[in-house]
């Protein structure tokens, strides 16, 4: 069967030659530049890089974090106990959901793997959409950061929480009445798991892919497991916790790839953002309620901070910008940037990443906007 | 019994996870993730070590079976590249140059950190209190912001005090030509999060420096009034009248790490 081989699904001709020249390729390009920059005088460049790196040595151990939680709940966490645990009325769920970050409190790398897996294991859209947004602000480490960026204000500490909480809240319930918020996951990501799309994996499932063998077929791995038949059991077997172990690590090995491929571009979006973005430019909008909320929330999407950093460097913002727009840059930057909108984009639709973004920003903006009406009010 | 074909593309994945292991170790080894990192995130760093040297080998595992890829596929280079180009450029720290692009910190609302190591249960407070009047000031490291941040705060507290401080020169828009920030980036979780905290010094030959020279200078504190360039909004800040500069010292560590939270 000789099939199109750019087809939907197939990232790359099946000739395996061309997968090895493309990393020779890049990794003699990136080789040449990296000893360019170390011999040559590049601020810019040299600034560029430590950034992008700081990102990703920041975001890793988060993102192995999150994977290795989606694995296990994959594994081990049936769609019948989540519908199970499930509460009973929406209002509640919405609720719990929002504070879930207090029982696991994960950055806004790790969420997006673990929302991806609640979803295809059948949490409903409303509610993984409130634990997406909620979980990177309403957590205690990012609020005690919060504490302590503004000086001990416990104000800001609750205003933050609560307007993370109310948006996400908010956004998940609107989700909900939504016919994208039936189906939000692609097809791929849907019923399986998301890395048996990407086949790394080497365990039982059959499946479209694109993957071992370089040409185009429907195939079933069982095929590659004749080789060892006295490999693992599988799934269908009775495994023990060994099996259950490696089982869950040979996901989690397989997405990383799919998670982890979209942070580093989403960090080399945010690195070069954060290189040749002047803040100061922005200043000159500091003091319209509008534009200052707008500004830094366009700021916070393109710089893509950890949570637990944000405040810091939101509190140097507050002599400049009005006190809406500092709030809005905490609340929206966890929800919605560059990295993380390319981590939506890999497993979930682009119509609802694109219907959530909408959402979002309209809601953190509107919530800017309230918080520097009453400002205002109260100063008057 | 069917003969196992090694997933070679498999392999490389397993190859290149344990590339970015090792990459991370040799970090943490040298101390260079200082660099990139606070010292409170390297336990995250060596959890991912962990993490990737596991996913390596239970990778690897698969592949030797014949389970996987047989080709690599090019998403691969996604995370090639970036290992290369850190390993062939090597770890730089963050320059002058990225305290252009961020807004200065000259007063800080930030609540001060407990400091720890060999700083540990010391304060600001205390650190006022047994410098006498007409000793020097040293800039501690542990204790930098928060000092930069009081002078601007409570600049009374400082005048006519002798200070030392090292930092990097730092021009900014409507500055008369003596009077430079002393500057030093303080980094919170990464260096993505760098800020410049300033103090604001002042001598004749200042008019001579570019910005990003690396100094020690040493003068009185004096209060002095201070129009933001950004915000026009005046103020009185604590400013630094210079009469001795080390060119060329720097701190043992380039950035400034705020205590432990």
């Amino acid at each position: 069967m000789t099939g199109d081989i750019y087809a939907r699904g197939r990232r790359f001709p099946a000739n395996p030659a061309w997968g090895w020249l493309v990393l020779a390729g890049a990794a003699a390009a990136s080789a040449a530049a990296g000893l360019l920059a170390r011999r040559a005088n590049f601020p810019g460049l040299s600034d560029f890089t430590t950034v992008f790196f700081s990102i990703l040595l920041e975001a890793f151990p988060f993102i192995l974090l999150g994977t290795l939680i989606s694995s296990a709940i994959h594994i081990l966490v049936s769609a019948e106990t989540i519908a199970r645990i499930l509460p009973r009325s929406r209002l509640t769920g919405l609720l719990a959901a929002s504070a879930a970050g207090f029982a696991f409190p994960i950055c806004e790398c790790a969420n997006v793997p673990v929302t991806r897996r609640l979803l295809a294991k059948g949490l409903p859209a409303p509610l993984a959409v409130t634990f997406l947004l909620a979980v990177a602000i309403v957590n205690p480490v990012v609020l005690f950061s919060t504490w302590v960026a503004f000086g001990g204000n416990l104000g800001m500490v609750l205003l933050r929480g609560f307007l993370g909480m109310g948006i996400a809240v908010l956004t998940g319930w609107i989700v909900g009445f939504l016919p994208i918020g039936r189906q939000p996951l692609r097809e791929a990501s849907r019923g399986g798991a998301v890395e048996e799309r990407e086949c790394e994996c080497g365990h039982d499932h059959d499946h479209e892919c694109d993957c071992s063998q370089d040409n185009d077929h429907h195939h079933d791995h069982e095929i590659e497991r004749d080789a060892n038949p006295d490999a693992d059991v599988g799934r269908t077997g009775k495994r023990g916790a060994a099996d259950i172990a490696l089982e869950i690590l040979s996901h989690a090995g397989a997405e990383i790839y799919s998670v982890g491929r979209y942070l580093i571009l989403g960090a080399a979006v945010a690195a070069l953002m954060q290189t040749i973005l002047p803040r100061a430019a922005l200043v000159g909008v500091g003091a319209s309620p509008l534009l200052s909320v707008a500004a830094l929330m366009a700021l916070a999407y393109l710089l893509s901070l950890c949570s637990e950093a944000d405040a810091f460097i939101a509190a140097t913002f507050a002599g400049y910008f009005t006190p809406g727009a500092v709030m809005a840059f905490m609340v929206y930057g966890p929800m919605m940037d560059v990295k993380n909108t390319l981590m939506l984009l890999d497993g979930f639709k682009p119509r609802f990443v694109a219907v959530l973004f909408t959402l979002v920003t309209a809601a953190c903006l509107g919530a800017g906007l309230l918080v520097n009406l009453l400002v205002a009010g109260n100063a008057a | 019994m069917r003969k196992t074909i090694i997933a070679y593309g498999t392999a490389a994945w397993a190859a290149i996870l344990l590339a970015w292991a090792l990459w991370m170790l040799r970090l943490l080894a040298s101390g260079e993730v200082l660099l990139y990192l606070h010292p409170r995130m390297k336990i995250f760093v060596w959890f991912a070590v962990l993490g990737f040297l596991v996913l390596s080998a239970t990778t690897a595992w698969s592949a030797l079976r014949g389970r996987g890829r047989r080709a690599p596929r090019a998403g691969y280079a996604v995370f090639l590249v970036p290992l290369v180009l850190a390993i062939a450029g090597g770890p730089r720290a963050l320059g002058a140059d990225a305290a252009d692009t961020r807004l200065m910190r000259i007063s800080s609302p930030a609540a001060p950190l407990t400091p720890s190591g060999p700083s540990a249960g010391r304060t600001l407070e205390s650190i006022l209190a047994s410098t006498a009047p007409g000793s020097v000031l040293f800039f501690e490291d542990d204790f930098h912001s928060a000092m930069a941040a009081d002078m601007a705060a409570t600049p009374d507290r400082y005048e006519g005090r002798r200070l030392s401080l090292v930092g990097f020169a730092h021009r900014v828009l409507g500055l008369p030509a003596d009077q430079v920030f002393l500057t030093r980036l303080l980094i919170t979780c990464c260096a993505a999060d760098a800020e410049p905290v300033c103090v604001l010094a002042s001598w004749p030959s200042a008019a001579e420096l570019k910005g990003g020279e690396w100094m020690r200078v040493t003068g009185v504190a004096k209060r002095t009034a201070y129009r933001n360039p950004y915000t026009g909004k005046d103020s009185s800040i604590s400013m630094i009248l210079v009469d001795e500069v080390v060119p060329g010292e720097k701190p043992a560590s380039p950035y400034l790490y705020p205590g432990q939270f």
